[in-house]
């Protein structure tokens, strides 16, 4: 019982920190971001490199973290390249056109990795095998618990950039009247570009974490997760961060209770269900719409 | 040379011609007020000042720099700010956010400052918010600034927008029908803020229905018809003018 709400948080950190991007950017330009499971996959790449390049130097943990400072870095990075030059040359586009950009620059994300990478899977050089300890009833390693903790440590830092600076001021005055925040000196573009910033780091991060845990990665690895942040984004409210947050981490405990009833196959069958339960019976998730917070 | 000086514009949109030829000067602490029938272009002037819409032909300077073509945050930079007709706040944030919204380009936060919340950080996001409220205070804001603006009663919204466009500190101050929709009592509250603010220097160009506040505040009156500058003078001037009243004759809602 407590190992399924372990597995569950763990991984629905995950979900959390990619939707967490996803819905920032719906949020801010409406705009259903493809490509950002993919980012995932790119900091997970980004990782895996950084890490073979440091493995005579330092391993276990510390590796990982700085590790995870630097991936968030270069995938932050590539994010706003990413808008720079599929979404931004689009601003005044039909929104259907955009759309079909992220579904393209997501495809060249996951061929771009394999045509570097390969296709074969990666064996990735960290694992989070220490000494388990049991923690009421369930096996956890004390590098799960620091990766868990950072996760929610970026989560909340998030929360206060968005809500308690300048930036996140500005955030927020786009997502609810782009054309008011331009008028009142506020550079949209900048804001836009910081935002895709901040949602690919997120994304790049758990892309390291998963790697590290699951200890397996490859160039498709985007894809699936892409959709359950979206799940969770949906579950959540898309377009409000604490609902996000909520979702990925609802989607999390909930996938691994279905697994521990019905098996492993059953995973993915639980999440999409989910997504359909929720676009049918309450589209605006759980905290849209009435919530005081979207951005 | 004026404070801002708008030249020969003209804006259309397909066949239609909206603003054709208008030109105007404003100088400091000069109340300037446009008026003129439903669909005279007045909006449409504003919108081609503050950069929403780039004008056909024309130009627009602010202290003889052309601003024409410069997007609206970078004129919002150079000293103009404004406020809507229907307004356009930011509802789900705070009265006093949206008012730093309005100090934005005046706040300056490093991501360093912020990321390890230095005292530096802290320092300029409490004053960032005593300006806010310093502002909201100016507009004659009552209610809670930690309410979010959606919620609030309309007087009161009218009011964060106005301490918005304050904030900015604005060298021209631009109002969209800023008595629209106000009583008695707010009505009043607002010709002593536009004095007041006028007394610092302030320039304000203001598009107004109501012909009885035009007439207290403005030192000028520019009438605009059909997209052309029909008339521009002192209100006495104005008020018997020939073409000017020809223009509203059979315009009900003006009268009003």
């Amino acid at each position: 019982m407590s190992q399924l709400i372990w597995n569950g948080l763990f991984t629905g950190s995950f979900y959390a920190l990619v939707a967490l991007g996803y819905s920032m950017v719906y949020g801010i330009i409406r705009l259903l971001n493809f490509a950002h499971g993919d980012v995932y996959m790119l900091g997970a790449f980004i990782g895996y490199y950084c890490l073979t390049l440091l493995s005579g130097v330092t391993s276990g943990l510390p590796a990982l973290l700085i590790v995870l400072v630097v991936a968030m870095l270069a995938t932050g990075l590539a994010g706003v390249g990413i808008e720079r030059l599929a979404y931004r040359p689009l601003r005044q586009a039909p929104r259907l056109a955009v759309l079909i950009t992220a579904v393209g620059v997501s495809f060249s994300l996951e061929y771009g990795v394999r045509l570097i990478a390969g296709a074969d899977p990666k064996v990735y050089p960290v694992r989070l095998d220490g000494q388990p300890v049991e923690l009421l009833g369930a096996r956890l390693t004390a590098e799960q618990l620091v990766l868990v903790a950072v996760a929610f440590v970026l989560m909340g830092a998030l929360h206060t950039l968005v809500m308690r600076t300048r930036a996140g001021r500005a955030m927020r005055a786009i997502a609810a009247d782009p054309k008011a925040a331009h008028l009142s000196g506020i550079e949209v573009g900048q804001v836009i570009a910081r935002v895709f910033f901040l949602g690919s780091a997120l994304a790049g991060a758990a892309g390291v974490m998963a790697g590290a845990y699951y200890g397996r990665i490859e160039f498709l690895m985007g894809f699936v997760i892409g959709l359950k942040a979206f799940t969770a984004a949906v579950i959540g409210g898309i377009g409000n961060l604490p609902g996000a947050m909520l979702g990925g981490l609802a989607l999390g405990l909930l996938e691994s209770f279905g697994t521990g009833l019905t098996g492993g196959e059953w995973r993915d069958v639980f999440a999409f269900g989910c997504l359909i339960v929720f676009l049918v019976a309450r589209p605006q998730g759980i905290l849209g719409e009435k919530a005081v917070v979207r951005m | 040379m004026s404070l801002l000086s708008v030249r020969d514009l003209r804006l259309s949109f397909g066949g239609l011609t909206v603003v054709n030829g208008v030109s105007f000067d404003l100088e400091p602490a000069e109340i300037l007020a446009v008026i003129g029938p439903n669909g005279a272009g007045k909006t449409s002037a504003f919108n081609c000042v503050t950069g929403v819409y780039r004008p056909q032909r024309g130009s627009v300077t602010v202290d003889g720099r052309p601003i024409t073509g410069l997007p609206p945050s970078r004129i919002a930079g150079l000293g103009l700010a404004r406020t809507f007709q229907n307004l356009r706040l930011f509802p789900a944030m705070s009265a006093e956010d949206n008012v730093r919204a309005g100090l934005h380009r005046a706040t300056r936060q490093a991501l360093w400052d912020v990321l390890l919340h230095t005292p530096r950080y802290r320092r300029s996001e409490r004053e960032s918010l005593e300006q806010a409220r310093h502002w909201l205070d100016v507009a004659g804001y009552e209610g809670d600034p930690g309410q979010p603006a959606g919620t609030l009663p309309y007087g009161e919204q009218r009011r964060v927008e106005l301490a918005r466009a304050l904030a900015a500190g604005p060298r021209v101050l631009l109002l969209d029908e800023p008595a629209a929709g106000l009583n008695h009592a707010e009505r009043s509250g607002l010709v002593r803020l536009i004095r007041e603010v006028r007394s610092t220097g302030v320039a304000v160009l203001m598009i107004e229905h109501d012909m009885g506040l035009v007439l207290e505040l403005a030192d000028r009156v520019a009438v605009l018809d059909r997209g052309r500058k029909i008339a521009d003078g002192p209100p006495d001037e104005i008020r018997t003018d020939q073409a000017v009243i020809d223009a509203y004759l059979g315009d009900a809602d003006a009268a009003a």
